[in-house]
């Protein structure tokens, strides 16, 4: 029987407390004073979840020590949370036992700050501004305020097999038509390869197409935020993608399901001649298979029939929680990473970029994403949107209802219009509250 | 229960006997009598008390709650407003609810049936004891002990349309449709191939409980039934089976019950959880949903106390229809 919801988050509390406790409590005795006051000192909690894995954590952890030499009598404990992050900060945030500092997806800090657990970043808006990259302070934004600062971002663009376009003599794609044209010939002249990889499980990797289309998610009207997705461009972007598949056959059927892993295995394997792929895509295909990278292009996303070629900005963002008792220490904590210096140290490890605009020009004309296959990544950056900023947007997410949308298409078992009215609803009833 | 309790009623009325028929019997002395009462009621209870907390603590409480939060709107992490029966209402009139409702029922007969007789025919074959019986006995036992999880995302490598053995098998088996047949791209595919991954996860531990069912029944009366010239299969039918009943109706509850909780195969197995577009969604994991990533905790309880109740109506039946039958 699946136990009441409020029991689980009070056991997972009562855990949390004491996991923290077993590994915390032996250091928070040197912190006396420290809390409520503006001095730098004692110990400051910080979790970190996902992008941070294990290849990152070595990185942090002497970040950590290198913040605690500069600023002695400061203590930094942090805890890596791994995938579940989410679930595991909502838990926190149930039973009040949240660190001070958190790296949280960019999509949730609308829903933590709507729950009412983040505390308000003191930068105002042209400071900000100033700092950081455009499409990532809109994701720190809750009713008309910041809540976290943009820490790392990562966007799509296309990736394909320059080696098959130059046999065939095709150009770097600038339209979503050129993408289906170059990925026809691909297809045709290559026997195995398929023209697009196609990544059906994963919304991120086709919702902006209706932006390019000229269309929107959700709009704000009166400080309310509506659905916009059922336009009819949102449903030619639909069909757009859906043929592709369907029409044009031009992935393996099994793509309806697939994530962005299966679309770089199959790249990786040479089944596939292009795809829509973040940076990260771009490294596990080079992992999987390192001789490919001369084969390999990419070039920012396409533009479609409205004039846009903006992609989503994925990413993440430090935020300190509300209850934090030793803000000054947290704050400091957190302008310590964002040097640049110490941010890139961190995002070249995960393959991202950096959300100040200082450090993504140093990655952009110097740094890591000024190499040929990588620079397509640092331009995309500045092209970038973010999800609805409303408390609830997770719900639609979580519930897999964009994607259930996308599928229905795909399989045939709805028209574009009729799933995107259903969408729609969903989307109102999630956010429209 | 046959606790003999010394009634009280001969308090204060002295003279008249303690208790109907007991005339044989004096009036003890109170303190006696207290001692007595002490140790065959009172004893018992606060030898239960810790017990009966820790019970009452995880089972009964989480249950209670349950259901009282069903009763009220979900408001992300808050309890909301009170809205009666407006979540089971919500709940009978959603046509993904019942369509899911429908879909674990289905689910659960054809896991329930299929769990049965593979572990009865592994039972069977395990208790006549081939050669390498106690090797084989361990080797059964192995996919209970795997995690879930793991365990699902292994069988959703083997119904992997490209790379999969299952297509590689049914190909070179002749059934050259399934040349990169896409299991997950419709609902009934997708239940098939997690059907197989659940029954081979229940089957173990369900073998294992028949074998040693098997093994008790081994006696007298088999080898009289033997001598008197019953083939293996009367033996088995005739004889064994329906000895074994308490057993097999105890199994056929549990692996209902394991059926209809069945979660982490349908979370690792289909994308999104519970599609594509609905097709794979069952109870548990639209609670999950509900409760987790809409952060609606009214409508999840509803669905949890729908369940339960479900449950506790098939356990009711399947007991009431052995008894009668005995």
């Amino acid at each position: 029987m699946q136990r009441s919801w409020a029991r689980l988050m009070r056991v997972g509390a009562a855990a949390t407390a004491l996991a923290l406790c077993l590994t915390a409590c032996g250091n928070d005795s040197d912190d006396s004073g420290a809390a409520g006051g503006g001095t730098v000192s004692g110990a400051i909690d910080v979790w970190m979840g996902d992008p941070i894995g294990a290849v990152q954590q070595p990185t942090l952890l002497q970040l950590g020590k290198d913040y605690e030499a500069a600023n002695p009598g400061t203590k930094v404990n942090f805890r890596f949370l791994g995938a579940d992050a989410h679930k595991t900060y909502l838990t926190g945030i149930a039973g009040g036992t949240n660190p001070c500092v958190a790296l949280i997806g960019n999509t949730w800090t609308p829903e933590f700050a709507g729950l009412g657990a983040l505390a308000e970043n003191p930068q105002s808006a042209d400071q900000m501004k100033s700092t950081y990259v455009h499409g990532m302070i809109d994701s720190t934004m809750f009713e008309g305020k910041s809540y976290a600062v943009p820490y790392d971002t990562g966007v799509r663009a296309l990736i394909y097999r320059k080696d098959l376009f130059d046999k065939a003599g095709l150009q770097a794609p600038k339209t979503w038509d050129d993408v289906l044209a170059a990925a026809t010939k691909v297809q045709s002249e290559n026997p195995g390869v398929n023209g697009f990889g196609i990544v059906g499980g994963n919304q991120w990797y086709w919702l902006p197409m209706v932006w390019n289309w000229g269309g929107e998610i959700a709009t704000q009207a009166d400080g309310k935020w509506k659905s916009a997705i059922n336009s009819p461009q949102a449903a030619q972007a639909f069909n757009f993608y859906a043929d592709l598949l369907t029409k044009h056959n031009l992935a393996p059927k099994g793509s309806v399901t697939w994530q962005g892993a299966d679309a770089t295995k199959a790249f990786a394997l040479g089944q596939v001649g292009m795809m829509v792929g973040g940076s990260w895509d771009l490294k596990a295909i080079l992992t999987q298979k390192p001789d490919l990278e001369s084969k390999l292009a990419t070039v920012a996303m396409p533009t479609g029939p409205g004039g846009d070629s903006t992609t989503f900005a994925g990413g993440s963002n430090l935020a300190i929680f509300k209850d934090c008792d030793n803000k000054a220490t947290a704050q400091s904590f957190i302008d310590f990473m964002m040097k640049t210096d110490n941010l890139t140290a961190v995002t070249n490890k995960i393959g991202l970029l950096p959300a100040t605009v200082e450090a993504l020009d140093r990655e952009r004309t110097t740094g890591a994403f000024s190499t040929p296959l990588l620079k397509a990544y640092a331009e995309q950056s500045t092209k970038t949107k973010v999800t609805p900023p409303v408390a609830t947007w997770g719900k639609v997410e979580g519930t897999g209802a964009i994607v259930n949308a996308m599928q229905a298409v795909m399989n045939g078992q709805k028209t574009a219009d009729a799933a995107l009215k259903e969408l729609s609803d969903e989307i109102d009833a999630a956010i429209g509250q | 229960m046959a606790i003999t309790v010394p009634r009280s009623g001969g308090r204060g009325r002295s003279g008249a006997p303690a208790r109907p028929g007991g005339s044989d019997r004096l009036p003890r002395p109170r303190s006696k009598r207290r001692a007595r009462f002490f140790d065959r009621v009172a004893l018992p209870f606060l030898l239960l008390v810790p017990l009966l907390a820790i019970v009452i603590g995880i089972v009964g409480y989480p249950i209670v709650r349950t259901v009282y939060i069903s009763f009220f709107d979900g408001a992300l992490l808050r309890v909301g407003d009170f809205v009666g029966l407006g979540n089971y209402s919500d709940l009978f009139t959603d046509h993904y609810f019942l369509a899911a409702l429908l879909r674990t029922t289905i689910f659960a007969i054809v896991c329930v049936g299929g769990t049965m007789l593979i572990s009865l025919i592994v039972a069977v074959v395990l208790d006549a004891g081939p050669w390498g019986a106690r090797i084989a006995t361990i080797i059964v036992l192995l996919p209970w002990a795997m995690p879930r999880v793991a365990s699902g995302i292994i069988w959703k490598w083997i119904f992997n349309d490209q790379y999969g053995i299952a297509n590689w098998l049914l190909v070179h088996l002749g059934l050259h449709r399934f040349e990169g047949y896409a299991w997950f791209n419709s609902g009934f595919s997708s239940l098939v191939a997690i059907t197989l991954a659940v029954v081979w996860h229940s089957v173990p531990f369900i073998a294992i409980s028949m074998l040693a069912g098997l093994r008790a029944t081994r006696g007298e009366v088999l080898e009289a039934a033997r001598v008197d010239g019953a083939s293996f299969l009367q033996c088995l039918l005739r004889i064994r089976l329906p000895m074994m009943k308490p057993l097999l109706v105890i199994l056929t509850v549990m692996s209902t019950i394991f059926a209809y909780q069945s979660f982490d195969h349908f979370l690792v197995m289909t994308t999104p959880p519970g599609g594509p577009s609905h097709s794979t969604e069952v109870l548990s994991l639209l609670t999950w949903l509900q409760a987790f990533t809409e952060l609606d905790q009214g409508t999840a309880g509803a669905m949890a106390v729908v369940t339960f109740v479900l449950l506790a109506a098939i356990t009711a039946v399947y007991v009431r229809v052995t008894k009668e039958e005995t």
